[in-house]
């Protein structure tokens, strides 16, 4: 310390030592930078501690972390269809009547709740005959394999009823859940055919997304 | 405030996805940065990422315009961290050794980088929280203000972070006198 410091009041120092990382990073208002500048043409310390900070600052800085945008986004995709509930859209009337309600949602919309009113439907005959659910009623009595694979998929909203359908006739899967309020089903496919429904599906351009749910096979 | 920021926080707030997928890739690199200085282990920040910006996704409608869009971010993210390295047997103590390992290559690296990879190794041995105030402040240029919004925290207590980390730092660097200025 040398008598140059002693000059300053204790206060002033320490406030100056306290903004020189904002200071250095041009990130205080101006009364604030200004105060800093006067201090700093009379103390030796707080101008080697600034010329130190912004050696480190630089140093500090480096390289920027490389990141995969298009495979973080794509989980991101994933995570959304699996949500439950898309956000509150504000000013979206409650109550409104079916036609109007129906008249309001794209195609796609439309292909869910038709996809949705069917399961409601197979399910309810279901538990009326006393069967048990999903395990049996869901399977083919010509299932040449007795284990299946789940998979979710998404089609692109613009695609039909009639598309979807061909689609999934076409890959041998059969609609276990779905769909959610994020437009993605659940699928099942017998475990033998489960690749060769994988490429059929991620082949289509309607579909935007397939991916096999791991470690959920049925029995 | 940013108002393509803002803007596209109402459009996401209305389930606009297009949205949400531009205003994804606008933060993707400073906010992956953030997290990767954070948490100090690269395969929980994608983790972590996608968990913050699903909050984005949820609560776009919460966001009042109180504050910065992307102040709003950060701390969603900042909490995010820390509640991920809650989970885990913190500290990682920074391993000398590693400036000299094969992952490093450090004959392939300038002088500087080789500074950077000593200061970030100092700054890897604070608390999350002092990383925290050094990331903010000296990469993403926040006042301290935004930073004790982002944290949560009064500002008295942003300037004392970052004046032990100052003073941590340089109690480091001049133990490795011969690497450094």
């Amino acid at each position: 310390m040398n008598g140059l410091v002693l000059r300053f009041t204790k206060s002033a120092h320490q406030t100056a030592q306290e903004l020189l990382p904002w200071y250095i990073t041009g990130a205080l208002a101006a009364d604030e930078t200004e105060t800093v500048d006067r201090h700093l043409q009379g103390c030796s310390i707080c101008r080697t501690d600034c010329d130190r900070m912004r050696i480190v600052r630089t140093a500090y800085v480096g390289r920027d972390v490389p990141l995969d945008p298009e495979r973080l986004m794509n989980n991101m995709r994933a995570r959304l269809m699996a949500e439950a509930a898309p956000p509150p859209k504000p000013g979206v009337r409650t109550g409104a009547g079916l036609a109007d309600f129906w008249s309001r949602h794209t195609g796609w919309m439309k292909l869910g709740l038709a996809l949705q009113f069917g399961v409601i439907l197979a399910l309810g005959w279901v538990i009326r005959t006393g069967t048990e659910p999903a395990r049996v009623e869901y399977r083919t009595l010509t299932s040449a394999s007795p284990t299946a694979g789940d998979l979710i998929v998404a089609f692109d909203p613009n695609t039909t009823l009639r598309e979807a359908t061909r689609i999934l006739r076409a890959s041998g899967a059969r609609v276990m859940q779905g769909p959610t309020a994020s437009n993605s089903y659940v699928l099942s496919v017998d475990r033998d055919r489960l690749p060769a429904a994988l490429v059929a599906l991620r082949a289509e351009p309607a579909v935007v997304l397939v991916e096999p749910l791991q470690g959920r096979s049925r029995p | 405030m940013s108002t393509d920021d803002a803007t596209l926080l109402q459009l996401i707030s209305a389930g606009d996805r297009r949205a949400f997928e531009a205003f994804y890739r606008a933060y993707l690199p400073r906010l992956g940065r953030f997290l990767q200085r954070m948490l100090r282990r690269p395969q929980m920040v994608e983790e972590v990422l996608n968990d913050a910006m699903l909050v984005v996704w949820r609560t776009a409608g919460n966001f009042k315009g109180q504050s910065k869009v992307s102040t709003w971010v950060y701390s969603i993210a900042y909490h995010k961290a820390l509640k991920a390295m809650s989970k885990l047997d913190d500290p990682v103590e920074w391993d000398p050794d590693l400036l000299e390992s094969e992952q490093l290559e450090p004959e392939r690296y300038l002088m500087q980088e080789q500074q950077t990879a000593l200061l970030w190794g100092i700054v890897d041995e604070m608390s999350a929280e002092h990383r925290a105030v050094i990331e903010l402040t000296y990469y993403h240029g926040y006042t301290y203000q935004e930073i004790a919004d982002i944290t949560g925290c009064p500002i008295n207590t942003v300037k004392t972070r970052m004046y032990h980390a100052r003073r941590r730092l340089e109690s480091k660097l001049s133990e490795r006198k011969q690497d450094f200025l």
